[in-house]
């Protein structure tokens, strides 16, 4: 048997361990460690997957990690989604499904302190559903809105599933995180307008808000200083270079740690419990990362991915083609799978796939976060339906499913465009590495 | 069997304190390391002057949040799968299932852990530092070594408390994960930082 079999056989049994649900570190180690010690002996085997999990996890470059994870858990104590919310709702809220609209951009605004889009979305249903259920907002709409909304904070920095894009590729997390903003605004102006076309067709979908002041309006601006404190470092951090993305990210965890402090918001207990979930996501992440770096130390060794190019290039098939098959791929296995997971298991063999066909690194990691957002909405596994069904259990979940579609298109919309107007992505990093 | 049910379930209450242990002593280098990325940048910027070793200490650090709290992270169910079909059992079935998968990650960490250790003692013989500030890295790497031992015996007690379920399927489960979902936690989180009130819940 030659070496690309094992490794076909190896990708055949890490699908079928995955699918009956075995933990996807787990079945990427056990595959990886299989596949190395085929190829290479049983001794052999040990000592490399031995010196993976230290090797390849304590790299400078990776401490951003746990540090972006950690703004978004202190965030949640800081009371910003409620500024967030409450300044988006004053300037916002006259507009038609102008409560809708307000709803998306306080959660682009939480994005931009958090990294986490379950998270962003089981706030959201909390904070903002009953407010849009009270101004007779259609259930299957208010919880569509909650559910898109939280996918923002893939895209928006600091991004927990950008930095783990830039973990596996080896590209440029600094560039990633910039490259986000820009289309994480794109994606949140699409869910506006999905929703301003919506009331456009049908104004009873919800009633709208009247009478907000203007001294209201800007009395509530100060509620957003945090999210702009935050927006400022990471961007300008990444833009200017004057800081890496580890004291990027130690940066704004101390700001929202000393403003939750200010307003009094952080327990000890909740301080404590936010180190603690920090590092329960952290190890459950890194873990993914030895286990995925094993498998591909295999596959290298087996010579897929260069196989896998051969066979694709020599289809002689248009590189927009094999595009659009990725990300149709990536739609059905969202379907089913977390996106940190899909990405890691899919990537080292797609990714140098992609950067071959001529395809830049930074645009493609954009595409792929964007798949996972869709991911994260459609059915049968969209997690953030899940999330909001799970804080308001008196809206079905199947109704959550059906007014999160309009959301989907306005995503795959988006793909689209970046498809069309790749600048649109990589202008911000361009200029970073121009400077 | 009641001995059995006694000392698993002694046995689980003495490894959960580690763990807790663990993913504390993790969080808390988060947090110190967060404090370092903040001096080391006002220290360089406003002084001049960028604190001596920083980049190895994050580096020599990150073992104690990376790998260390896996078992915490293991028996709080909090490794991502993917549950489609293995929720499709009940009782005896999703017992076995559920034992087969913990028996893979078992040989797994079975063969890892000779890796990791001969790892470490390598480090520890050669006295292997890091290039700047010749700190010895042997403590860093002994930190995985614990992190796959504690997990290892994890999972040893998870395979004897799924085979005791396979016997008797509708007894009380003890030391296996909580499998208290993403969806379920992420609730549990909204509901402290906004907590549900009658009147806004429309009275469910």
């Amino acid at each position: 048997m030659l070496p690309i079999h094992y490794g076909l056989i190896g990708m055949a049994a890490l699908a079928i361990l995955i699918a009956l649900g075995v933990r996807i570190f787990v079945a990427a180690g056990v595959v990886g460690f299989c596949g190395l010690w085929a190829l290479l002996g049983f001794s052999k085997a040990v000592g490399i997957a031995g010196h993976i999990p230290y090797s390849d996890t304590t790299n400078y470059a990776l401490s951003v990690l746990p540090l972006f994870i950690l703004i978004g858990h202190l965030a949640h104590h800081a009371g910003i989604v409620q500024g967030a919310y409450r300044c988006a709702r004053a300037w916002l809220g006259w507009l038609p499904g102008g409560l809708g609209i307000a709803t998306v951009f306080a959660a682009a605004g939480f994005a931009a302190v958090s990294g986490a889009s379950t998270a962003t979305a089981a706030v959201f249903s909390r904070i903002a559903l009953p407010e849009l259920l009270r101004y007779k907002y259609h259930p299957s709409l208010a919880a569509a809105v909650v559910a898109a909304g939280g996918t923002l904070a893939s895209l928006i920095p600091p991004s927990t599933i950008m930095v783990v894009y830039g973990i596996i590729t080896e590209t440029s997390i600094g560039g990633l995180l910039l490259a986000g903003f820009i289309p994480g605004i794109i994606s949140a102006a699409l869910y506006a307008a999905t929703i301003l076309v919506r009331f456009y067709f049908n104004p009873s979908l919800g009633e709208p808000i009247v009478g907000v002041s203007w001294s209201e309006r800007w009395g509530t601006l100060h509620e957003v200083t945090p999210i702009v404190m935050v927006i400022g470092i990471v961007l300008g951090g990444m833009y200017t270079g004057w800081a890496t993305p580890t004291e990027v990210g130690a940066l704004g965890a101390f700001i929202i740690f000393v403003m939750a402090l200010v307003r009094r918001t952080l327990t000890g207990k909740a301080w404590l419990h936010s180190l603690i979930d920090t590092a329960k996501l952290g190890v459950m992440i890194f873990s993914i990362v030895w286990g995925v770096l094993v498998f591909v130390r295999f596959l290298a060794f087996a010579g897929i991915s260069s196989a896998f190019q051969g066979w694709i290039l020599a289809l002689g098939v248009s590189p927009y083609m094999v595009l659009f098959s990725v990300i149709l791929l990536y739609i059905v296995l969202g379907m089913f799978m977390d996106g940190i997971g899909m990405l890691l298991l899919t990537l080292p063999v797609v990714f140098p796939l992609m950067v071959k066909l001529g395809f830049d690194p930074i645009w493609f990691g954009i595409i792929a976060v964007k798949m996972v957002e869709v991911g994260l909405l459609t059915p049968p596994v969209g997690l953030n339906c899940y999330v909001v069904a799970g804080v308001r259990p008196d809206i079905p979940l199947q109704q959550i499913f059906r007014g999160v579609w309009p959301f989907v298109v306005a995503d795959l919309i988006c793909v689209l465009i970046f498809i069309l107007f790749p600048e649109i992505v990589t202008f911000l990093p361009n200029l970073m590495m121009a400077n | 069997m009641g001995a059995g049910v006694t000392l698993l379930a002694g046995a689980d209450r003495a490894l959960r304190a580690i763990e807790l242990v663990t993913v504390v002593f993790a969080g808390l280098v988060i947090f110190f390391v967060m404090w370092i990325g903040v001096a080391e940048i006002f220290s360089r910027k406003l002084f001049n002057f960028p604190l001596y070793g920083q980049l190895d200490l994050i580096e020599l650090t990150m073992s104690s949040y990376a790998i260390l709290p896996i078992s915490y992270c293991w028996r709080a169910a909090g490794h991502i799968r993917v549950e489609l079909i293995i929720d499709l059992f009940k009782g005896r079935r999703r017992w076995i299932a559920e034992f087969l998968t913990s028996l893979v990650a078992f040989a797994l960490l079975s063969v890892m852990l000779p890796g990791v250790f001969h790892f470490f003692q390598n480090a520890w013989e050669i006295g292997d530092s890091t290039i700047n500030t010749q700190w010895p890295t042997w403590p860093a790497k002994a930190v995985p070594v614990v992190g796959f031992a504690i997990l290892w015996v994890r999972l040893l007690l998870e395979l004897f408390a799924y085979l005791r379920l396979i016997f008797c399927p509708d007894a009380v489960p003890i030391a296996i994960p909580e499998h208290h979902d993403i969806v379920a936690d992420a609730v549990e989180e909204a509901n402290t930082i906004a907590p549900a009130t009658p009147a806004r819940e429309g009275g469910h």
